[in-house]
């Protein structure tokens, strides 16, 4: 369980930070890659759902292309080929639906787990979390066309508070690696 | 619920990429322009602006401009760099997804292939590079350069006012008895765009018959436009009449008029400008 949880942190930590010189000096398909280690370890462990497993592998391939792209200038794709302009938000959705599978696996873990408040925190932070992104990804798909001062303000407060709820997700993660389920125990 | 949300996601951000393609810009967007501008002998250059609506977007400007085989180069970079090297644009106005810019254009008055002292030199198209090497071939209305014509001390300028944008007053005083025979618009297009009113009486220049002027009498000149102009209007008036003793005279008044565009103006222009290049 261990093991497990602090790969996905890990992954879940390289994806967060971009660091472009040149290329992603973190890239994120090491990231997902590790998820996907982490949450094999995981599902063999508690017999879980393979959906995360399967997408985490997924997004490992997909995500390839992001190395050498900054995640922040999608634009520069808009004049380009089509497909590709859609392709961060892809990314990012596709990466939403892992963390949600996450924590669908984390939830099935915190029923059975001894700390009781942990599965409503977990309940809790998905729903916020889910929400925020999807709020995130509509603002992020209306700055195309709107390129408004009034609109910039609106799109840095989302993007910080979105990151502050990274970092708790990151801390939740983490936390799990402590939590054991009674039926293992 | 979730799945409800990517789904959202994944439909405004194809419908916002198709909106996007739809209102793209093909080529920036040259307004008309209606130019005249008076040089004198010993004059190198003479310096005018041209405006134009660029993708908010993909930030270009002007790199040069080609009129008849002569080169013209900005004065302004349509970009401010800060201190700490962060670049800022400058634009004169903002829209949803467009930048009204304008660039300031130095023609070095030898290297144009007229003899001023003859004839004048007239265009109405241009060829534009962008800094993005992106050429554009684009009417701009008509700009003419001549030599200066104003040969009088018939009038003496009292005053000029402004009554916000689209209104001004230029009062003369006549120095001498004339009679003014013809006002004159350097070009017929504006005639519509510029109104024009003599002592407050509204006048058609073309239609201007004769006036008698007395010495000491002020000669009131009202010019406005319509709130939806979307020309840049900067030219000379030229006033020609003979007096008693000395002949004919010509007497030239100055009148500048740019438009405040709206979105919706902006948007007009866009789609003028999509049904042309179809």
């Amino acid at each position: 369980m261990k093991v497990a949880f602090t790969k996905i942190t890990w992954g879940l930590i390289i994806i967060l930070i971009d660091i472009h010189i040149f290329v992603d000096i973190l890239p994120n398909p090491i990231g997902y890659y590790l998820i996907y280690q982490g949450v094999v370890n995981l599902t063999n462990q508690i017999d879980g759902e393979k959906k995360a497993s399967y997408l985490a592998a997924i997004l490992t391939f997909i995500s390839i292309p992001s190395v050498f792209i900054p995640q922040n200038q999608g634009d520069l794709f808009l004049e380009t080929f089509s497909l590709w302009s859609m392709y961060p938000l892809l990314l990012g959705l596709l990466k939403l639906v892992l963390v949600f599978y996450i924590f669908q696996l984390m939830l099935d873990i915190s029923r059975l787990a001894e700390v009781s408040n942990i599965h409503q925190l977990t309940t809790r932070l998905c729903n916020s979390y889910v929400i925020l992104s999807l709020l995130f990804y509509i603002i992020e798909t209306f700055s195309i066309n709107f390129v408004g001062n009034g609109f910039n303000t609106i799109k840095v407060i989302v993007t910080i508070v979105m990151l502050i709820w990274e970092i708790r997700l990151l801390i939740l993660v983490n936390h799990y690696k402590k939590v054991k389920p009674i039926s293992l125990v | 619920m979730f799945w409800i949300g990517i789904l959202l996601v994944l439909i405004s951000g194809v419908g916002n990429y198709i909106y996007f393609q739809s209102s793209k810009l093909e080529e920036p967007i040259f307004l008309e322009h209606y130019i005249t501008k008076n040089i004198f002998d010993d004059q190198e250059t003479v310096e005018i602006g041209f405006n134009y609506l660029i993708d908010k977007h993909e930030f270009i400007h002007v790199s040069y401009v080609e009129v008849n085989g002569v080169i013209l180069t900005p004065t302004n970079e349509g970009r401010v760099w800060f201190g700490d090297g962060q670049e800022q644009i400058s634009y004169k106005q903002a829209f949803n997804q467009n930048y009204l810019m304008e660039v300031l254009l130095e023609i070095p008055i030898s290297e144009v292939p007229i003899d001023f002292s003859k004839e004048v030199w007239t265009f109405e198209e241009i060829d534009v590079t962008f800094s993005n090497h992106q050429q554009v071939h684009t009417n701009i209305g008509t700009v003419t350069i001549g030599m200066n014509e104003e040969n009088t001390d018939v009038f003496e300028h009292r005053s000029s006012s402004d009554s916000g944008d689209r209104a001004s007053e230029d009062v003369l005083e006549v120095k001498k008895s004339v009679r003014l025979e013809e006002i004159r618009l350097p070009y017929k297009q504006v005639e519509n765009q510029l109104h024009m009113q003599i002592n407050s009486k509204p006048y058609v220049a073309s239609e201007f018959g004769a006036m008698e002027l007395q010495k000491d009498d002020s000669l009131i000149l009202q010019f406005s436009t319509d709130e939806n102009l979307t020309s840049f209007i900067e030219l000379d008036v030229a006033l020609h009449g003979v007096t008693e003793n000395e002949g004919d005279f010509t007497y030239m008044l100055t009148v500048i008029r740019e438009p405040w565009l709206n979105q919706t103006s902006v948007n007009q222009l866009v789609k003028e400008s999509k049904d042309q290049l179809k």
